[in-house]
């Protein structure tokens, strides 16, 4: 599964006018269709005649709140829906989560997480069939269970594990394909949004994988749940449900 | 003076019984004197009318009498209360009467005039033995060189009946002193309330203090503390309010400046800019996080605080820091996890800022998980130690602290250590160097 097999068009609504240029100008360049709308109405009208494969919204809007356009979204179709605020609270992101939004940033958004992030919901939209239920985007393996979209992970015995968003990512990439052989240069391409600029490469790969391994441990028998492949990449070994 | 102020009561209740008892003290010893004195003179009154009522009789019957029989009928006439005899020449009684014998003389005269006609004679001598009462002797001369002479004793002194009297009025007193007592302890029971409660103002807790309930005067300091807390809670609120606005609406523009930064061809001068604004989104976020710290985001739940120490190593790793993890790869306890991610990310952060490179060490110990962040930094002078932790306190920049920062760090991790259960301690390492240990309970 390749995600640059075509281009994804992004709806971007932002007040902002400075903010959503510059927004836009960064999603191009990451290889997004983008498009930039001021209003609610704007991207309505927008929203009528055409389709979009992510859209990115601020929650403060002058008029309707970004609040509202995401329960006007859901209710016609399951098109992945990133929030980006001002505000950083828990409980701001647990509304914009249980109204169906896939993601929620907070601003200052690092561009490259951005674009990270909507790598990451295409994924997911891609390879599961679209569901809008409360355990849409839940993986489970060997007793494990990850949250994708509030971006949490629960070892066996249901205690909280925390790892790196870019270990998230990459879980998130091999979790999507099991017991297959996952390239490296797969992995990097997820993760060269986050990576760039940080001087990484193959060997970012490689201590992303042995940190991730280290915290989900090894399962009975002593079998890690990562395998590497010499030279071609890794494995991950146990199967999945959703 | 330390003795004063042990014998006067610090409490409301033993001040108002410690003055009712001494009202009840002089009521009790003015009440004694009183009816002592009144005991004393009906006393007096009632023996000097017995014997002038038998001496009358005697003098009657001894005037009327052979010389012969006299001395027989005046021996018939004794009774148990007076003896009398009748002897030849005057008896050894002085004619001059002592005041305790004047007294009773005057009584007598009071009662009976007639006995006036005759020089009666009156004296008081001690009785032998621990006997309260003394002996009353007197003489009245009947003429013809014949006296009577009696004896009775004095009846027990006023004084005597007093003590008893007052005994009782005591032990009544002491009833009183003691329902007094409690209740006043039952009236003051709103005000130790008040009291207890308004400790309170000021702190996180909110206390609804009784409107409708007490004394006139305390139910309106009551409504006048509700109103004052009413008061400082929306001037908190709205400085709190204005700040994360404030600090809300700059994530904006800060957004955009980031990326701008984008088209900074110069490699170093991009990365220089970049810093900055981490350094003031982290600012902001650090503001932000401590005014919404207030409202409590979920159930505390298991959290791996192992892999939690790692992940927050390892990211400041990614940074470029110099961050070393010791500890256990797994340990579980229950928390609230966004908190204690930010707690022990403001305490690496510190640590690598201040002192260059930091040990994260977590172990437990007795029933505690405790996460002990280490650097070889310059540390806190001592007398700064307590300061440091208080929201937006800093070392001074003549110390050397020059970093940025509003001083928020340590407040959020002490306040996400209480949140816990646990505490946050900071202390000075040998020879140099801070140490900052955040222990949690682990049930």
């Amino acid at each position: 599964m390749q995600l640059n097999d075509r281009i994804y068009r992004v709806a971007l609504i932002e007040d902002d006018g400075p903010l959503r240029m510059l927004l836009s100008r960064h999603l191009r360049q990451s290889g997004f269709e983008t498009r930039g709308y001021g209003s609610a109405a704007e991207f309505r009208a927008a929203a009528a005649e055409q389709e979009f494969d992510v859209v990115v919204l601020d929650i403060m809007l002058p008029g309707t709140s970004g609040l509202d356009i995401c329960r006007w979204l859901r209710q016609r179709s399951a098109v992945p829906i990133i929030f980006i605020s001002a505000r950083s609270s828990h409980t701001d992101r647990i509304v914009g989560l249980e109204l169906g939004a896939d993601d929620y940033l907070v601003k200052p958004v690092d561009p490259g997480e951005l674009a990270a992030r909507i790598r990451s919901v295409l994924r997911r939209a891609s390879g599961a069939p679209a569901e809008i239920a409360s355990e849409a985007g839940v993986v489970r393996f060997e007793g494990w269970r990850m949250d994708q979209r509030r971006r949490e992970l629960y070892a066996p015995d249901g205690s909280r594990v925390s790892i790196s968003e870019a270990e998230f990512d990459l879980l998130c990439v091999m979790s999507d394909m099991p017991q297959r052989v996952v390239g490296r240069e797969l992995l990097l391409e997820q993760s060269r949004d986050r990576l760039s600029g940080r001087g990484g490469g193959d060997r970012s790969i490689d201590v992303l994988i042995s940190r991730l391994r280290r915290k989900l441990g090894t399962i009975d028998g002593g079998r890690d749940l990562i395998r590497t492949v010499r030279g071609v990449g890794y494995v991950f070994t146990p199967s999945v449900e959703r | 003076m330390s003795r004063t102020f042990r014998l006067w009561p610090r409490g409301f209740t033993g001040q108002v019984t410690l003055v009712l008892l001494l009202a009840v003290l002089i009521q009790f010893v003015a009440g004694s004197l009183l009816v002592g004195a009144g005991e004393a003179d009906m006393q007096r009154q009632d023996l000097g009318r017995r014997i002038a009522e038998q001496l009358l009789v005697a003098e009657r019957v001894m005037g009327a009498a052979a010389p012969e029989d006299r001395a027989r009928l005046l021996a018939t006439l004794s009774t148990h209360h007076l003896e009398m005899n009748l002897v030849q020449g005057p008896p050894p009684i002085p004619a001059e009467a002592d005041p305790a014998a004047a007294d009773i003389l005057a009584s007598i005269l009071a009662w009976e005039p007639a006995l006036a006609r005759h020089d009666m004679r009156l004296a008081t001598t001690e009785t032998p033995g621990l006997d309260l009462r003394r002996r009353l002797e007197g003489a009245l001369p009947i003429g013809e060189d014949q006296w009577i002479v009696f004896q009775t004793l004095q009846p027990v002194e006023g004084w005597l009946v007093a003590v008893g009297t007052s005994l009782r009025v005591g032990l009544v007193a002491l009833i009183v002193l003691a329902t007094v007592a409690l209740l006043v302890r039952t009236l003051s029971a709103p005000l130790r309330q008040l009291s207890d409660n308004s400790q309170l103002i000021g702190t996180s807790t909110r206390i609804q203090f009784e409107e409708t309930r007490g004394p006139r005067e305390l139910r309106r300091l009551s409504r006048a503390l509700n109103e004052m807390q009413d008061r400082i809670e929306g001037l908190i609120a709205q400085r709190t309010n204005a700040l994360a606005a404030v600090g809300h609406d700059l994530r904006t523009p800060l957004a955009r400046l980031r990326l701008r930064l984008t088209s900074i061809t110069d490699e170093s001068e991009r990365m220089a800019a970049e810093r900055d604004i981490g350094e003031m989104s982290r600012m902001l976020r650090e503001l932000l996080d401590y005014f919404g710290a207030g409202e409590n985001g979920r159930e505390a739940e298991p959290v791996d605080l192992a892999s939690l120490c790692i992940t927050i190593c390892e990211e400041f790793e990614d940074l470029g820091a110099d961050v070393t993890y010791r500890g256990p790869e797994r340990l579980i306890l229950p928390a609230h996890y966004d908190p204690l991610r930010r707690a022990i990310t403001n305490l690496v952060d510190n640590a690598v800022k201040y002192g260059d490179r930091a040990e994260l060490r977590l172990s437990q110990q007795r029933g505690q998980a405790v996460i002990a962040v280490a650097d070889e930094g310059p540390g806190i002078p001592p007398e700064d130690i307590d300061r440091v932790q208080l929201p937006f306190e800093r070392l001074d920049a003549a110390r050397g602290d020059d970093h940025p920062g509003i001083g928020l760090g340590l407040s959020i991790a002490r306040r996400a250590a209480e949140q816990h259960g646990g505490a946050l301690e900071l202390r000075n390492r040998h020879p140099r160097g801070l140490l900052a240990s955040l222990s949690l309970p682990l049930s």
